[in-house]
């Protein structure tokens, strides 16, 4: 009798479950791998999230970065390990990109739509120390393509670097209106080059 | 010198009856322990093929021995050494050995401070030695643990580019490491050694030289000279085997064999080691690693006067990336050391001629993980050394070690020594000589100097000078000697773009570290207690410095140049003591100020006061031995100062410190000893009270469990 009785409610919530799937799961976009060189320093390569393509690459330089600020149709830009979002101090728009950043522990899979706590970062000045030497002041987001290992007693990174892959990100397109779930998934490409990086991407509600 | 200690007293008593026409004859007797007069149960007395254990009185009895010449020898646990007796069996025989355990030796012979062997206790530099019954009581699982044990100060921050070790502020590039008298070859950053290499079971003993104090040995000898004296086989047929295991999933597995035949020796270990390393979840991190090993060595003695040896070393060492990790590669490294040395001495022993020739072999390199684990060179370094050093004694009253060595040195690197791979060498040539002369009875002199001529910085003239002055118990010992550290290839040659982050470049002119090491120390010895102390003052200059240079892109250059000076100042006591034959005591104390002459501040790392004590109770139950040790290393915090410059090039000192540390193990050990078979229990809990610091890369309290089976 017990048996039946768990065999029932087994079968109750597989089809509460069921119902609810068919009501309230977000829409989940196709995931998208997508690989880039960005080994270079002088080039930022921008993408659109919506094509999943990347729609052209400008000279980190005052010319360069005016030219591609003015514009609204790039979402995410790489360079080295460093990023944009067409958002603060990366757009002469006013656009509305940005980026939220997920707990390290929530996966990439599990993410199904915008957290409603989400608050966007916008692109600012930030000081990149030069290692001892002059720190360099890089227009760009706080986030960036590589996430260390670090040594949890000491807070310190571990050395050499051990490269993780990043938490989620969910990037908010230059128009403010989507949202994509980003994980940075390589920076080294197979002969240990740095620089070649890849992400997967998903467009969520 | 008189021998303090008597290891093998051998009594021999004929019994009168003659038995001219016996082929056979009994031998019976008795083995004590020479300190406490008390017969030791299960001494294996052996011919080499009869042979019998003594039983609770101490008694054997050999029956049916051949007449003739016989050989007969003890073995018992391994701290107490092999007795051996010859004697012309022409009747039956009864014998007493007496033998004791190796606690305290004076009488033990070292080599590195005059490259000929000399007592310990006559040895005219102070040495200090580590033995291998020490580090099997000690359960030492690696040469860096046994050093650690032994020698106050010594800081490590391992990480993936090696132990980055310093004894009292100066890393590796101011010590020299030997194995069995020849340089090992230093890897990589701060001349990182990887002493994983030695296997700690395959170490006879090591000796230890503060300071520039033998003329002998070139650059690098300007902290002090660590020689790893390696085992050699001494009975007709030995092997062994060693399982440990530890926390972490941490197994070190060892085989070994080895003959010792009437003209010919040799022997052959190679070990295994492995840890899934700690801390992936958190805390403290150390990689997963795999490493593979052995050892060989082969002598041939054609005649009583001439010997020929070929030795092997080979090393391979590889860390695994995490669980999750994007790093494309993990590091592999592997070394090899081969080596050949003859000796001649002449009829009336009066030369002793040593030619050898080593090759050290170091490679670096990616193991590239998304391509099948295919191997890319990232770094080379070999190092070849040939010598030849003739020791004259002339009379009783002198002895004169003089020699002739030339090295050569090849780096090579696909990143670091420009944007292609680029080779570098270096190769210095040397003549040594160094007198002891015997001038009164109890006042040794020692007078030695070394010219080298480097191809980079030209030539170096080291001079030293010492005293050893015996009077009753005490020894004193003073002497003035200088040192030099040669540029290492990096420090010379470096081109290095670091992905574009920053540039290091060397400096092709780098002139050569120059020390002076002035020492003065007593030494008591009386029974079971010996205590030395040892006042010193090492002064370095022309030190190489990195410094900066921010260029006008704001990007950070590092560049070399001779320019500060460093003094170290300092006291080392040494403490050893046998309490009622059964405790061993020992202890270390060693203060140093360590300064950099130019900012007052003390070396980076440098531990003002640091100490190691242990304890062994050298036990029995049922007269069956055991040992039992506590033992602890004791710093006050590690330094850390240096001097920085701001935004606006403004100086500011930065001073931060580690706790004070006190790091605690207990070891027990119970051997047991069937006939020729030894076997010997470990157990350890090291880091007793679980002491952790940021700056100490350790994952807490561990344990460990050990078998060591040997067969002679």
């Amino acid at each position: 009798m017990k048996k039946v009785l768990l065999t029932l409610s087994i079968a109750l919530i597989a089809l509460a479950s069921c119902s609810k799937n068919e009501t309230t799961v977000p829409t989940v976009g196709e995931v998208n791998e997508t690989y880039i060189d960005a080994s270079s320093k002088t080039t930022w390569h921008y993408y659109n999230l919506a094509s999943n393509k990347f729609i052209g690459a400008g000279e980190n330089t005052k010319a360069g970065n005016e030219e591609w600020f003015a514009r609204t149709d790039w979402d995410l830009a790489i360079n080295t390990y460093h990023i944009r979002t067409n958002s603060g101090v990366s757009s002469s728009t006013n656009a509305k990109g940005g980026t939220y950043t997920l707990a390290p522990t929530v996966t990439f899979a599990s993410v199904l739509e915008l957290p409603a706590e989400a608050k966007f970062k916008q692109d600012r000045e930030i000081e990149v120390a030069g290692m001892g030497g002059k720190p360099t002041i890089y227009l760009k987001s706080e986030d960036t393509v590589i996430y260390f290992k670090i040594n949890e007693e000491t807070g310190n990174i571990i050395m050499p670097p051990i490269y993780l892959a990043t938490p989620v990100y969910i990037f908010r397109t230059a128009n403010g209106k989507e949202h994509y779930k980003v994980q940075f998934t390589q920076y080294q490409n197979e002969n240990k080059k740095s620089g070649h990086v890849k992400f997967n991407s998903a467009s969520i509600e | 010198m008189k021998i303090r200690l008597i290891f093998c007293l051998f009594l021999l008593f004929g019994t009168t009856t003659l038995h001219a026409q016996q082929k056979e004859f009994n031998i019976s007797g008795i083995v004590l322990d020479t300190a406490t007069k008390e017969p030791l149960m299960g001494v294996y007395v052996t011919t080499g093929k009869e042979g019998a254990q003594t039983n609770k009185k101490g008694f054997f009895q050999l029956k049916n021995i051949p007449r003739g010449e016989v050989t007969l020898s003890t073995m018992y646990y391994s701290s107490y050494p092999t007795c051996s007796k010859q004697l012309n069996l022409q009747q039956d025989t009864t014998l007493t050995f007496s033998i004791t355990e190796e606690l305290l030796q004076m009488n033990e012979l070292v080599v590195t401070g005059t490259r000929t062997e000399k007592r310990l206790s006559e040895s005219p530099v102070l040495t200090n030695v580590i033995r291998e019954s020490e580090i099997q009581k000690a359960a030492a699982v690696s040469t860096l643990e046994s050093l650690q044990d032994n020698i106050p100060g010594i800081v490590v921050s391992p990480n993936a580019m090696g132990n980055n070790m310093r004894i009292k502020g100066l890393n590796s590039r101011y010590i020299l490491f030997l194995v069995d008298g020849e340089r090992m070859v230093s890897e990589g950053a701060g001349g990182n050694i990887n002493f994983d290499q030695i296997d700690v079971n395959n170490i006879k003993r090591i000796e230890m030289i503060n300071g520039a104090s033998s003329a002998l040995y070139g650059s690098n000898a300007v902290g002090a000279v660590v020689n790893i004296i390696t085992k050699k086989a001494i009975h007709k047929f030995e092997a062994g085997a060693n399982v440990i295991a530890e926390s972490n999933n941490t197994w070190k597995t060892k085989i070994e064999v080895g003959s010792r035949l009437k003209k010919l020796s040799t022997r052959f270990s190679a070990f295994r080691n492995s840890s899934d390393g700690f801390g992936e979840n958190g805390g403290a991190y150390a990689a997963r690693y795999s490493d593979y090993g052995g050892n060989f060595n082969l002598g041939y003695t054609p005649l009583d006067r001439v010997d020929i040896n070929l030795v092997g070393r080979y090393f391979r060492h590889e860390v695994f990336n995490p669980a999750g990790s994007m790093n494309a590669a993990h590091p592999l490294t592997q070394s090899l050391a081969v080596g050949v040395n003859g000796g001649y001495q002449s009829e009336d022993q009066r030369n002793t001629m040593r030619l050898s020739l080593n090759y050290d072999k170091f490679f670096d390199y990616n193991v590239l993980e998304k391509k099948n684990n295919e191997t890319s060179t990232n770094n080379t370094a070999n190092y070849i050394s040939s010598r030849f050093v003739n020791t004259f004694i002339p009379t009783e009253r002198w002895e004169i070690v003089g020699g002739m060595e030339y090295n050569h040195q090849e780096n090579y690197s696909t990143k670091t020594l420009g944007v292609n791979a680029t080779t570098k060498t270096i190769d210095d040539a040397n003549l040594f000589a160094q007198a002891q002369f015997e001038i009164l009875k109890n006042l040794d002199l020692v007078a030695g100097t070394r010219y080298t001529y480097n191809s980079q910085f030209k030539s170096a003239f080291t001079p030293k000078v010492s005293l050893m002055y015996s009077v009753g118990a005490f020894k004193f010992r003073g002497g003035v000697g200088s040192a030099f550290r040669a540029p290492d290839i990096k420090e010379l040659y470096y081109d290095f773009d670091h992905q574009g982050m920053f540039w290091i470049y060397g400096n092709p002119d780098l002139k050569a570290e120059k020390g002076v090491y002035s020492s003065l120390s007593t030494e008591y010895t009386k029974g079971g207690f010996n205590m030395s102390v040892s006042g010193y003052y090492n002064s370095i200059n022309n030190k190489i410095t990195q410094y900066d240079v921010i260029n006008s892109a704001g990007a950070n250059e590092k560049y070399y140049k001779n320019v500060s000076s460093a003094t170290l100042t300092g006291v080392d006591v040494n403490l050893s003591y046998i309490l009622f034959r059964e405790i061993v005591l020992k202890g270390n104390y060693s203060y140093c100020d360590a300064k950099d002459d130019a900012t007052g501040l003390q070396l980076s790392s440098n531990v003002k006061h640091s100490g190691t004590v242990s304890t062994t109770w050298n036990g029995k139950v049922a007269q069956s031995p055991f040992s039992l040790q506590l033992s602890g290393r004791i710093n006050s915090p590690i330094l850390y100062q240096k001097v920085v410059t701001d935004d606006s090039g403004k100086e500011s000192t930065e001073i931060t410190s580690s706790k004070a540390y006190s790091i605690w193990k207990a070891v027990l050990v119970k051997p047991i000893r069937l006939k020729k078979h030894s076997l010997e229990l470990t157990l350890k809990v090291d880091n007793i009270f679980n002491f952790k610091e940021s700056s100490f890369i350790n994952p807490g309290r561990q344990y460990l469990a050990g078998v060591r089976y040997s067969f002679k």
